[in-house]
């Protein structure tokens, strides 16, 4: 049974270790720090019943933009244990905290053109669209396609430069 | 006397270089620099800028010798001071940076960038007192401003005064954060929270609830509010209240455990110490989960958890139902969710004929072939004369599609659980049926891997694994488990081909490295030392020891960061974090591994002097001119090498310097926008000044260095024994007794009294030459013979490593009745030898008292019959160069007892407990 729950400073090495056994793009521990000092509800692990780390979703907002929204900066599963639903969970998870915590409209992320799974995972289950196609975005040249989901019904857009307005002058 | 500038055209120069320098244009801030010094060049505090500026350049030695100048000049000036401490800053020398930082202040109390620098480095040290003290400072300066009254809170707390915290906090809210603060915003909100984890780690639980209650309004993190309010319901034991607060996460994430726990314990339905519950609450919880699983029909856990509770046949109902979901669906993890419940025979029991009964088999796929057919299935050798059986599955597979499927997910349990029970020539039957079905499932391969990774037969672990990640290129994680199935089974280039095939920059080992992979790091390492290559091994070894340094050294930006971000909870949880961020057993591993490399160089100085060894024989050889003229070109070639490598040096400094500045650019940008690459660019691609390692191995003291690991592996991983085993090698051989006796102590007081590496140390001969009140206290008046005697009475019947370090005792007590020793291992019955009974019996043992008889009970007879006893035990291992391989047929005919019973414990049964019972009964 695989326990899905926030996750705390303690599991950045654990989710680090686990980034480096399943995916292709790696990061510093720096990096999850900055994560989770600057978002600390955005992050989530799942985690098997003798405690070892099997999966977790890495996330941020992007607060400077337009319209403040949400980036999964990294979700992964170990092989051993999928077909659980844990990506959905982890994803959920982290969806309901961007929009309660940080009032975030929508959520973004990039996904390898070619990964078919984590594709059918955003489209279909978890109702993402393709915003864009990003050229070469990954380091082997591959293209990304660049990946919404409103988190809240889109604002008019009197609203939207109404509140470029007030940010302007903040 | 200090110069002074002449006039304040200069002055104004010197004003710039300072302005230059925080611009970072530094070419500009160097030149600025210059022309004051030409006008003046024994003003100190412009020395001392010149000196900042080239550091930043990476020109080290230069920027001291400036800035040490430039105090001697001017020594009464803060800046001096400050900029000493600075460098000694950025060198991490942060005890030096401190003492610069005091006596900047004693000359300028009140300067609040020196107050907020060494403010940094006192939390970043953990310097409590210093940092309240220069936090109290800098809130008397100015009050006005709220990171020094957060900071203030934060510096209260952590000194453990809650209470002087919470104050700080109210004055701040009610005085500082005034009208015009929005009141709903995430910083609030993240304060409200904080000062909540003050109030309840402070044991204030009653103002905690209350003050949750009160700011509910204004808190965004709502999920953490009502884990906190949930939490301290709990403690308070407002069972009533905990409960529906608990109730209340569950509706959110069922699927979150500690909700579940927390639940039970608010209901007394938690189990004792021991882990066992009492009838009634079995029923109890029998109830809640009925009612939970009908609640939340998808959640796993509300079904996973009654098999910790249920007994009998409640489990076996239970475990049915569980089980089916897994294999329709063909979900890998099903093992794994299921290992835990192993620890009970009964329920250990209860699984294995779930699996292998019939009913329970046509229950999964009501289609399959019945009863006979999981045995028949399992006793088939060959997968290609399965081919009946196939068809005979797919003739009435067509109105199921996932008959089959289930099918190979049953086999695929069975060979895990009977991987879990040691039948080695089950597991693989039941591997080679599945396969038969379905050739291309990764998970049956990696299943194969553990299997004969236990067996002994690294080689066939190894190429298991490396035939699944041939299944599914795209996938790392089976890449991940190749490499390390190869490292492990001794094809290091392999494994290092095969762990770079997702890296990037032109696929280097440096990139693993800079990512910090430290799995790779260690097993490098290990496989490094086990060849003998020292260098390598140092270098992917203290690389892990290094990462830790850079994950501390990661903290120093987030001490202001977080202050501004209001994040203080993490904050806090993370400066807990890197206190024992050590404690990992990941360092603890790298620590070990290089401890061995350092005390086998301080043995041997010469893995170097082996090779110098081979050339005085080469030399002998040759002729009086040929030798002259080698020695000559050997010379030459030195010089030549030496060279490159002081040229590679400097390129490296300089290059590094350019980098890190480029990097430091990028980062500062990336920062702005938050980017994704930050990662990846904030590290500098260093060239590589000792790529095979050879500096490290050539280290002039190795046992200081050991002991500078031991001390750390001491400090932090003191809970493992290994820790100790490898202090007491280490102080024994550096003649330090009373540590060395502490490493003895230690030792046995971790692995208790059957221990046979603490028995090992307490017996060693050298503890005896120490005959003080330690040794006496460990032996209780008893000689060495005697204790060792009792020992093996005590222990060495049922456990072969307990029964090999008495031997080994027992030889170096009395180096004449080494033969006896001997016998002590292979006498006495059992499979082996020894009395030992065959389920208690591991490969690696078997391996390590093989080494131990070849080597220092110098008794080949006995080590080779051994080895010959154990072929008939251990047909997999390659230790034991047995027949059965994993590349050759497995004909090991299965013992497929349905009922599960006796000899399903027996960790050897395989059709071999035959070979067992017979040696046993020989003695």
């Amino acid at each position: 049974m695989v326990c899905i729950r926030p996750a705390t400073v303690d599991d950045l090495l654990a989710m680090q270790r686990c980034n480096l056994l399943c995916l292709p793009e790696n990061y510093q521990l720096k990096y999850y720090f900055y994560h989770t000092l600057s978002w600390p509800q955005l992050l989530y692990v799942a985690e098997e019943y003798n405690g070892k780390i099997v999966g977790y979703v890495l996330a941020k907002m992007e607060e400077e933009a337009t319209e403040v929204h949400g980036h999964i900066t990294s979700l992964a599963v170990a092989r051993t244990h999928r077909k659980l639903g844990l990506a959905t969970r982890l994803m959920t998870a982290a969806h309901h905290a961007m929009a309660d915590v940080f009032d975030a409209e929508y959520v973004s992320l990039h996904v390898r053109v070619t990964n078919k799974g984590a594709f059918h995972l955003y489209t279909q289950t978890l109702g993402y669209d393709i915003n864009d196609r990003e050229a070469k975005y990954y380091a082997d040249g591959e293209d990304a396609y660049d990946m919404r989901k409103r988190l809240k019904p889109a604002k008019a857009k009197a609203e939207v430069s109404k509140t470029l307005a007030r940010k302007a002058k903040a | 006397m200090a110069a002074q500038l002449p006039d304040s055209r200069i002055s104004g120069m010197f004003r710039s270089v300072v302005r230059l320098y925080e611009t970072k244009q530094y070419k500009k801030g160097l030149k600025m620099a210059d022309q004051v010094l030409r006008k003046c060049p024994d003003h100190g505090e412009t020395l001392a800028m010149k000196g900042l500026i080239l550091n930043c350049q990476e020109k080290k030695e230069e920027a001291y010798e400036l800035c040490r100048r430039g105090l001697k000049c001017d020594l009464k000036s803060h800046v001096c001071w400050h900029v000493y401490g600075l460098l000694y800053r950025s060198d991490r020398n942060y005890d030096e940076a401190i003492k610069c930082y005091k006596n900047a202040l004693r000359l300028e109390k009140d300067n609040i960038q020196i107050l907020r620098d060494l403010a940094l480095l006192q939390i970043q040290m953990r310097d409590l007192p210093g940092f309240m003290e220069t936090r109290q400072t800098l809130l008397k300066i100015k009050p006005g401003n709220r990171t020094n009254w957060i900071s203030f809170a934060i510096a209260h707390h952590l000194n453990g005064s809650h209470d002087l915290a919470v104050q700080m906090l109210d004055t701040f809210e009610t005085n500082i954060m005034g009208e015009e603060t929005p009141q709903d915003d995430y910083e609030t909100s993240e304060l409200l929270m904080y000062k909540a984890m003050v109030l309840e780690e402070g044991g204030k639980l009653d103002d905690a609830l209350t003050h949750l209650t009160a700011s509910k309004d204004r808190i965004k993190d709502r999920l953490g509010l009502e884990e906190q309010e949930a939490r301290i319901l709990l403690r308070l034991e407002r069972w009533g209240e905990a409960e529906q607060a608990y109730r209340g996460l569950l509706a959110r994430n069922p699927d979150n455990h500690r909700y579940h726990e927390g639940l039970q314990a608010a209901k007394h339905l938690a189990p004792d110490s021991r882990g066992a519950w009492t009838p009634q609450q079995r029923v109890q919880l029998t109830v809640l989960y009925d009612e939970l699983a009908d609640a939340y029909p998808r959640c796993s856990a509300a079904q996973r958890i009654p098999l910790d509770f249920k007994e009998g046949e409640a489990f076996e109902a239970a475990a049915d139902a569980y089980v089916r979901r897994f294999l329709e669906r063909g979900i890998p993890s099903l093992f794994s969710s299921l290992k835990a419940l192993y620890r009970d025979e009964r329920k250990l029991d209860a699984l294995g004929r779930l699996f292998e009964e019939p009913d329970q088999a046509q229950a999964v796929a009501p289609e399959q072939p019945a009863r006979e057919s999981i045995a028949e299935l399992l006793s088939q050798p060959a997968p290609d004369e399965d081919a009946s059986l196939v068809a005979a599955t797919s003739g009435n597979g067509g109105s199921s599609g996932c008959g089959d499927d289930a099918m190979v997910w049953t086999l695929l349990y069975l060979a895990q659980h009977y991987g879990q029970l040691g039948r080695t020539g089950d597991a693989l039957a039941a591997l080679d049926a599945a396969e038969a079905r379905q050739a291309d499932l990764p998970e049956l391969c990696t299943a194969r891997c553990r299997v004969l990774k236990h067996a002994g037969d690294l080689a066939g672990a190894a190429a298991a694994a490396v035939q699944a990640q041939g299944m599914d290129l795209a996938d790392r994680y089976l890449n991940s488990c190749a490499a390390k199935a190869l490292f492990r089974a001794g094809q290091l280039e392999a494994a290092e081909r095969m762990a770079l095939r997702f890296t990037k920059d032109g696929n280097q080992p440096s990139n693993l490295t800079e990512m910090q992979a430290m799995w790779y790091e260690i097993e490098a390492g290990n496989e490094h030392l086990a060849r003998r290559e020292y260098g390598m091994a140092l270098k992917r070894l203290l690389a892990v020891e290094k990462h830790f340094g850079d994950f501390v050294e990661d903290q120093f930006d987030f001490h202001s960061y977080c202050v501004r971000k209001m994040t203080l909870r993490a904050y806090v949880q993370m400066l807990r974090m890197e206190d024992r961020l050590h404690h990992s057993v990941l360092f603890a591993k790298a620590a070990w591994s290089a401890i061995e490399v350092y005390l086998t160089l301080d043995a041997a100085p010469a893995a170097a002097a082996a090779s110098a060894q081979e050339e005085e024989a080469a030399l002998a050889a040759l002729s009086p001119e040929e030798r002259k003229r080698f020695k000559q070109r050997r010379r030459k070639e030195e010089q030549r090498q030496k060279k490159e490598a002081d040229g590679r040096q400097r390129e490296v400094a300089e290059r590094t310097a350019r980098e890190k500045e480029a990097a430091k650019e990028a980062a500062v940008k990336e920062g702005a926008k938050g980017a994704k690459k930050a990662a990846a660019a904030a590290a500098p691609k260093e060239v590589d000044a000792d790529p095979n390692g050879a500096a490290l191995a050539g280290v002039s003291a190795p046992l200081d260095e050991a002991a500078r690991l031991a001390r750390l592996a001491r400090e932090h991983a003191g809970g493992h024994l290994r820790t100790h085993v490898l202090a007491y090698e280490v102080y024994s051989r550096r003649n330090r007794r009373l540590l060395a006796l502490q490493a003895v102590r230690r030792a046995a007081a971790l692995g208790g009294p059957g221990s046979p590496e603490a028995h090992r140390l307490a017996a060693a001969g050298e503890v005896q030459a120490v005959v003080d009140a330690g040794v006496a206290a460990i032996l209780g008046g008893r000689t060495l013979a005697d204790l060792n005697a009792a020992y093996l009475a005590a222990h060495g019947g049922a456990s072969l490593p307990a029964r090999a370090a008495a031997a080994e005792m027992a030889a170096l007590l009395e180096p004449g009745e080494r033969a006896a020793a001997a016998a002590l291992l292979l006498d006495g019955g059992g499979p082996i030898g020894g009395g030992i009974p065959a389920e208690a019996l591991r490969h690696s043992d078997c391996v390590a008292v093989a080494e131990l008889l070849a080597g220092p009970l110098a008794a080949p007879k006995q080590a080779a019959e051994w080895r010959r006893r154990c072929r008939a035990v251990f047909p997999w291992s390659q230790y034991f160069e047995s027949v059965a391989h994993s590349s050759a047929p497995v004909i090991a005919p299965p013992t497929a007892n349905g009922g599960g019973g006796g000899a399903a414990v027996n960790g050897l049964a395989d059709g071999l407990g035959k070979v067992a019972l017979e040696e046993g009964a020989a003695h």
